[in-house]
């Protein structure tokens, strides 16, 4: 073993040997004892070189002869860095190895990797099948580490670095952050050592345009910027928008390009080096004209390209998605984003941490003097409320004209909700063997994000969590702040009358001493478009943005869980959206009774937790598998659990993609053609289909039901073999 | 001088003076029609002439004589058994106790008669002769004869020949001798001008229960037409009278028709038009009680104060609708309670509704008697139609909802449909009274086309909504509705009190409890009092929130009528719509001030008087209307359905009763509370799931048991599950759900996957308790 005093030498040595010396933030984590092993969290703007301290940090754990793990967000970004690792390190004998895919594998055949590049699932995964060599395991690189506050992906990051902290009691934690509010909080938690900085290469201006036409003004902003010789990434919210702005925006954009660039473009597209990149029809004309679009439609290599080509100065604009925002660390002069509502959900607007991302992106170093940042919005009234929720807006002394500086988020844990409590709880009770719910919530969960933020911040749930059957009383303590809860208890909050208690619905008046009286109401039923009622109040606010119910629903539902105890504890837990992990669990077959009041996971319960399957996805297939009972039964079935798993509504061009996929030999791109979809669509759903009937066969032998068992066995040997086979062809390496 | 001619002129053949032999000088000091004697004597003239024929026939031909007679004797008899009632009875079966039998009393001095109203007495007077000056009149002998008494006056009369008179002894000399100056057209002429001449004669009947008050009766008979020529009839002539319904005897003297006039027969087109100053001379003055009444006091004459027989209203006035109005709430008060008690006693019930606090002590009319206060005790929700049909309660509702949102709801179609999907729920609130969501979800994450905003008109309803749901109505209107108002009708007595200290709110209170109250089915049984009604009301005739009302209010009052009685009491009656007054039939009415509302009291109350002819100018009074700003306390003005004019009654004093305490009125009113508000609606024999699935009841339970294992399940992995269960891929999945649903044995939610939402189903635990009793049946069907 390399002696302390040696590795920072032979780290150094490294770098220089590859031509980089540290500077910036890689110096202060260095200072910061980064080579000595010491955790530390980097947060600084994209583009200060923090993926370099991730390497260093590996590099370390490589000279401890300790394995090292980076995680990425993205399965592109894993492959971007693969292969700068590789091409950097892999002279030096430092084996490095990506992973990305196949969560039903264990991950035994990675046990000789030096350097493991993996996705923040798969590294899940890989800590649920419990690999042998996880204890080797000396340095853990995460990378955009603030990913834990998402919504959907940020609890299971969470409980990643939870366990592998619990596996492994050395571990360097090196966790790269962009900037975001409060990061020492995060960095606490981590017990890492905070190495901040706010210096941007290139500084940001960022401006709020009210517009009505927004085709027009995106037009006025791309030419403007392109006639000065710079580049513009245009976010979008869908697919097809980017693909429309990219065709309205090919003639002008097109027309400032001389010839000389128009022939470096063509030539690039034809070269050697992309003889494999299959370019869509559709968008070799706009690469021609110097534009081009973005998504997770296209293929991994059609993407590399654009991002080559933009990156090289080749392309002027690109469209792009706000999802594949994170994956594209691509500098523009001007960042213009169309739309801050959230692709996912039109009402809601995009986190601040996200769109402060994506304007980072403006400004490219050495080439802009400054960069420019540009939110469109629909009218006034939303430009002032972005300004507001989005930036400080400070009077430049000087000048006297108002400068927007990033209000960054804090991070905060998505652990909490029912739905990702539920998997986390099988996932613990997995890890930990057998526990009961109060181990379970104190000794494991205890050591989560969730309760350090809980003892952090003054705006802390009474409960945090709840993991045993949700009360009426449980869920409203999970919605209001211990003083509030106790007023409700003591009667101050006001006198309740309980007019409306339907089979769905409580509601009554809350009179408040010298204040009126509001009109209250919990509700579970849905509205016209398909949302849940929720709880509702007559003074306008019934819950804060943090979740935080109001006094006067807080009064109700104290008051309805003495009164209506059963109903209470129906509707109101369905109001607030909260259900009961371990019920579910339970319910599901995956948790049994052990000694005393443990609970463990069942045989399935562990299987399920391997296969890395929501349970929300496994409730329908539990549902369903039964049912089973032909080929057309089985292709419904899993047309619907890949609907389930993707977010995506697949029609009737989904059995016909199962379809030729068993029974043709046709190329993927020829497949995509044929079900007219993108050729990385095409690949999505494969592999998800893939590990969808995996799962079924895993359940239905549990089950012992040896009909369905054979019959999915069929297909999905049928369609593994041709995946093996496609990707061979292709090397898709993603 | 000429020949054959006169200074004067040709002399006239005959001189048309008469020549006068002697001079002759009379005095007189009128030439009016005076008599010294009225009486009717027969012609001697004629007598003579048949007694010379018949004594001649006689003896020139006796046969004839005697067969003429016998002739005579025959047909006189077959006339008799003809016209008797004897045969006209004989047509009818006798039936062993007859119901009308008339027949002479013990001493043979009375008649004695049974039938309709028991056994009564009858006495009658002839007035045989009459002075030459008429004493008394025809007022006088009705005000002089005790209203306890039946009284039956007959006056037959024949026109006569003024040339009867001129024979002796019948007029003064010297009047005798002017009208015989006069020519035949000249006596008629002078006749015509007092009214014509009349043989008259007149019969007066009594009848009384109490025998012994019968002479009492004569006396006043007497008394008020001081004529000697009063002659008892005898009972048998009384009995045979009535036998042969011939009341009217010949004529026994003879008077002028202006005479007559004033004496007995006062004519309604005849009546004088000045009767005093402050006195109404024309209104009703019965003289006998009306069965059947629910008493309110006793009549009463205004000018000599004497009370008559007992006055108050008919079920029938009720019915039509009864307008109470004038005086002071306190005064009011005394005749609904009176009313109330009266009511009750005769087995009728009775609600009350008011907008006065006070008026929870009407309460302790009876033992039964429940009290509720809207805002505390009783919550009206606007959204449940109560059985009525939603086509028909929804407009209203929304027509109400207009005093709230101050403006004109006509136009505002979505609020009308966001209000019909409300009610067409059968658990729901105002909190349920929402719009369509504007934007709509796509599933690939892009933006519908946005939809129009709702008109301004919607948006106002759903304010006004929003006030009685969130705002200031909220504690009278928002929530499940305490008690059903056909409960509510069931009771004895039930008082409800409206006042929540707003007007809108209070008008919006008593419009919604019309409605429901008029869409309950017809029940002449449950008379209705309105105490104060604010949604009946019309402020003003210049106010246009107001007259917007109008026609709701019209119709409410259309509604309520055909629902059974109603009492509509106001202080001001031309506080009222001019529509809601006419559809009212009945009135009492107590001291009134105000100009406008006199007008409105003389409309209803028949106040109003013609005093000349069709072609004459109308003339209306005032002086019988001014009675009404001058009634005392106690004293009322009282119109029947039907009447043309009214009568005054004196009041009787309101019941006193206590109070009832608080405590006692909450336990009475507990009882009625509505208990669970979600309706069953189940056989007792059939299962709750064997209810609404039907014949899919299998295919429901295997649902639910899914549920019960896996929820929430998303709607597809139901919808695939029902199918293959099936077997049928054609399954009608959507109707097993929305059964399911729609009994809230399922409860549709939303579950989030990658962004994209998705409906699922969870059991609710009305579905829970339903499998339980599913398993039940199962366990006892098998074992």
């Amino acid at each position: 073993m390399t002696s302390a005093m040696d590795t920072p030498t032979y780290v150094k040595g490294v770098l220089a040997g590859v031509g980089l010396t540290p500077r910036g933030i890689q110096s202060k984590a260095i200072e910061a004892g980064l080579l000595e092993g010491k955790s530390i969290m980097v947060c600084s703007p994209t583009g200060s070189g923090k993926t370099l301290v991730g390497e260093m940090a590996l590099l370390r754990g490589v000279s401890d002869i300790r394995k090292g793990i980076y995680l990425v967000p993205l399965r592109a970004l894993a492959t971007q860095v693969v292969s700068v690792l590789r091409e950097r390190y892999a002279d030096q004998g430092i084996r490095i190895e990506i992973s990305t895919g196949d969560f039903q594998t264990d991950g035994s055949d990675l046990a000789e990797a030096q350097i493991l590049v993996t996705t923040y699932e798969r590294a899940d995964s890989l800590v649920r099948h419990k690999v042998d060599w996880l204890n080797k395991i000396g340095v853990l690189v995460i990378d955009e580490v603030q990913n834990i506050g998402h919504t959907s992906r940020g609890a299971r990051l969470e409980s990643v670095i939870m366990r592998m902290r619990k596996l492994t009691e050395d571990l360097q934690i090196v966790a790269l952050s962009a900037t975001v509010g409060e990061p020492y909080m995060l960095a606490d938690w981590l017990g890492c050592h905070l190495v901040e900085s706010d210096v941007r290469p290139v500084p940001l201006t960022c401006k709020l345009v009210p517009t009505t036409d927004r085709e027009k003004t995106v037009q006025q902003l791309v030419m403007a910027t392109v006639q000065a010789d710079g580049q513009v990434i245009v976010f979008h919210r869908t697919r097809r928008e980017t693909e429309a702005e990219a065709n309205r925006l090919k003639d002008s954009v097109g027309r400032q390009l001389r010839t000389k660039e128009r022939t470096t473009l063509d030539r690039e597209m034809d070269s050697l080096e992309n003889w494999n990149v299959t370019i869509p029809t559709e968008m070799r004309p706009l690469l021609h004209d110097g534009v081009a679009y973005h998504h997770a439609g296209l293929g991994a290599r059609t993407r590399r390209l654009v991002e080559t080509m933009f990156g090289r100065g080749l392309l002027r604009v690109v469209c792009a998605t706000t999802t594949l925002a994170a994956g594209m660390d691509l500098p523009a002069r001007t960042v213009v984003l169309t739309s801050a509502r959230s692709p996912q959900h039109h009402r809601r607007f995009l986190p601040a941490n996200q769109v402060h991302q994506m304007l980072g992106r403006a400004g490219r170093p050495g080439k802009d003097v400054r960069g420019f940042g540009v939110i469109l919005t629909g009218s006034q009234g939303e430009a002032r409320m972005l300004t507001k929720e989005y930036f400080a807006s400070e009077v430049n002394p000087d000048t006297g004209t108002p400068v927007l500086t990033p209000n960054y988020e804090p991070v905060t844990s998505e652990l909490g909700t029912s739905t990702n409590l539920t998997e986390q709880l099988l996932v613990a009770l997995d890890f930990l063997g057998a526990a009961s719910l109060e181990e379970v919530e104190q000794e494991y969960l205890g050591e989560s994000y969730l309760f350090h933020c809980g003892r952090w911040l003054t705006n802390t749930p009474m409960r945090i969590v709840q993991l045993g059957e949700v009360t009426a009383l449980a869920a409203i303590e999970r919605h209001a702040n211990p003083n509030m809860v106790r007023s409700a208890r003591e009667n101050i909050l006001g006198t309740v009358k309980i007019r409306e208690r339907g089979d769905t619905v409580i509601g009554g008046i809350v009179s408040v001493l010298r204040s009126g009286q509001q009109t209250c109401r919990f509700s579970a039923r849905m509205t016209s478009d398909g949302t849940l009622e929720g709880p509702m109040c007559s003074c306008g606010s019934p819950m804060t943005k943090h979740g935080f119910l109001c006094n006067h629903l807080v009064a109700l539902g104290m008051a309805a869980s003495s009164e209506l105890t059963q109903l209470a504890n129906f509707v109101i837990p369905l109001a607030l959206s909260e259900t009961s992990p371990s019920g579910l669990l339970i319910r599901l077959g995956l948790l049994e009774g052990g000694e005393g009041d443990k609970l463990r996971p069942t045989t399935l319960g562990r299987t399920v937790n391997r296969l890395y399957l929501k349970i929300s996805t496994f409730k329908e297939m539990m549902a369903l598998i039964p049912t089973i009972e032909s080929n057309i039964v089985l292709m419904s079935v899993l047309r619907h659990l890949v609907s389930l798993e993707t977010g995506q509504k697949q029609g009737e061009t989904f059995d016909t993609l199962i379809a030729s996929v068993a029974s043709t030999n046709l190329s993927m791109r020829e497949m995509a053609r044929l079900a007219n979809l993108a050729v990385g669509d095409v690949k999505a759903l494969l592999d998800k289909s893939r590990s969808l009937l995996y799962s079924i066969v895993a359940v239905a032998d549990r089950g012992n039901m040896e009909r369905v068992s054979e019959m999915v066995h069929d297909l999905l040997s049928i369609i593994d073999s041709r995946l093996h086979h496609m990707e061979s062809e292709n090397n898709d390496s993603d | 001088m000429s020949k054959g001619g006169h200074i004067m002129g040709s002399k006239p053949e005959r001189d048309p003076l008469e020549e006068i032999k002697q001079a002759q000088l009379w005095v007189t000091q009128s030439t009016e029609l005076r008599w010294i004697d009225r009486s009717v004597r027969p012609s001697w003239t004629r007598v003579f002439l048949a007694t010379a024929a018949i004594i001649i026939g006689t003896f020139w031909m006796p046969w004839l004589t005697i067969t003429m007679t016998a002739l005579a004797l025959v047909i006189l008899s077959i006339l008799l058994n003809l016209f008797s009632v004897n045969r006209t009875l004989k047509e009818w079966t006798r039936v062993p106790e007859p119901d009308l039998a008339v027949e002479e009393d013990e001493k043979k001095k009375y008649v004695c008669s049974r039938g309709t109203g028991g056994e009564q007495h009858i006495v009658g007077l002839h007035l045989k002769s009459v002075s030459s000056d008429l004493g008394g009149d025809l007022g006088k002998l009705i005000r002089g004869v005790d209203t306890g008494y039946g009284l039956c006056l007959t006056v037959a009369m024949s026109p006569q020949n003024p040339k009867n008179i001129l024979e002796g002894d019948i007029l003064p000399e010297a009047l005798q001798v002017y009208l015989e100056s006069m020519s035949s057209n000249g006596l008629r002429g002078y006749m015509l001008r007092r009214g014509g001449l009349w043989k008259a004669s007149t019969s007066v009947y009594g009848h009384s229960r109490d025998r012994f008050a019968l002479p009492r009766f004569e006396a006043s008979v007497k008394g008020a037409i001081p004529e000697p020529g009063w002659k008892r009839e005898k009972a048998k002539d009384i009995l045979e009278r009535i036998a042969t319904l011939q009341l009217t005897r010949n004529g026994a003297f003879h008077a002028s028709g202006s005479e007559l006039t004033e004496w007995l027969v006062q004519l309604k087109s005849e009546l004088g038009p000045e009767v005093g100053s402050n006195v109404p001379g024309e209104f009703i003055a019965p003289i006998r009680d009306r069965l059947g009444d629910y008493r309110l006091g006793v009549t009463i004459n205004p000018e000599t104060l004497q009370t008559g027989p007992m006055a108050g209203m008919s079920h029938n006035d009720l019915t039509g609708g009864m307008l109470l109005c004038g005086g002071d709430w306190l005064e009011r008060r005394r005749v609904m309670m009176l009313l109330t008690k009266q009511l009750l006693d005769a087995g009728k019930r009775v609600m009350i509704v008011s907008s006065k606090p006070e008026a929870m002590e009407f309460a302790a009319l009876t033992d039964s008697g429940i009290g509720l206060t809207l805002g505390t005790d009783l919550v009206l929700n606007p959204v449940d139609a109560e059985d009525i049909p939603r086509s028909l309660y929804v407009p209203q509702l929304k027509r109400a909802l207009e005093t709230i949102a101050d403006t004109d709801l006509s136009s505002a179609a979505d609020f009308e449909l966001a209000l019909g999907r409300a009610v067409a729920l059968s658990n729901a609130t105002l909190a349920d009274v929402t719009l369509p969501s504007v934007n709509a979800d796509m599933m690939d994450g892009t933006e519908a086309p946005v939809t129009d905003k709702p008109s301004r008109k919607t948006e106002a309803g759903m304010e006004a909504v929003k006030v009685l749901y969130q705002g200031s109505g909220s504690r009278a209107f928002y929530g499940h509705q305490t008690v059903k108002l056909s409960r509510l009708a069931e009771q004895q007595l039930s008082v409800t009190v409206i006042s929540l200290g707003s007007i809108i709110l209070d008008t919006f209170g008593w419009d919604l409890f019309s409605m429901k109250l008029a869409g309950l089915r017809s029940d002449s049984d449950l008379v209705v009092i309105f105490d104060g009604p604010f949604n009946l009301k019309l402020y003003g005739p210049y106010d246009s929130r107001y007259k917007r009302r109008v026609p709701l209010t019209d119709q409410l009052t259309r509604d309520l009528t055909r629902r059974g009685p109603l009492i509509v009491s106001i202080e001001r009656p031309s506080g009222l719509a001019k529509e809601v007054v006419a559809r009212l039939s009945s009135c009492i009415s107590l001291r009134l001030r105000d100009n406008w509302d006199i007008g409105v009291a003389t409309d209803i109350l028949g106040l109003t008087v013609i005093g000349h002819g069709l072609h004459s100018k109308a003339r209306q009074s005032s002086r019988e209307s001014s009675y009404l700003r001058v009634m005392e306390k106690g004293i009322a003005l009282m119109v029947h359905d039907g009447a043309e004019t009214c009568q005054p009654i004196q009041l009787d004093d309101a019941p006193a009763l206590p109070p009832p305490s608080t405590d006692e009125l909450s336990n009475r009113t507990s009882g009625i509370f509505n208990g669970a508000t979600s309706d069953d609606g189940h056989a007792s024999h059939k299962t709750l799931i064997g209810h609404v699935a039907g014949s899919k009841a299998d295919l429901a339970v295997s649902v639910l048991r899914l549920l019960q294992r896996y929820e929430p399940l998303t709607e597809e992995a139901l919808r695939r599950f029902i199918i293959s269960s099936s077997g049928q891929e054609d399954m009608d999945v959507e109707a097993v759900l929305v059964r399911l649903e729609h009994a809230s044995v399922i409860l549709r939610g939303h579950e989030s996957h990658g962004g994209v939402s998705y409906a699922n189903y969870r059991l609710t635990m009305k579905g829970t308790m339903a499998l339980h009793q599913m398993a039940g049946e199962q366990a006892t069907a098998t074992g």
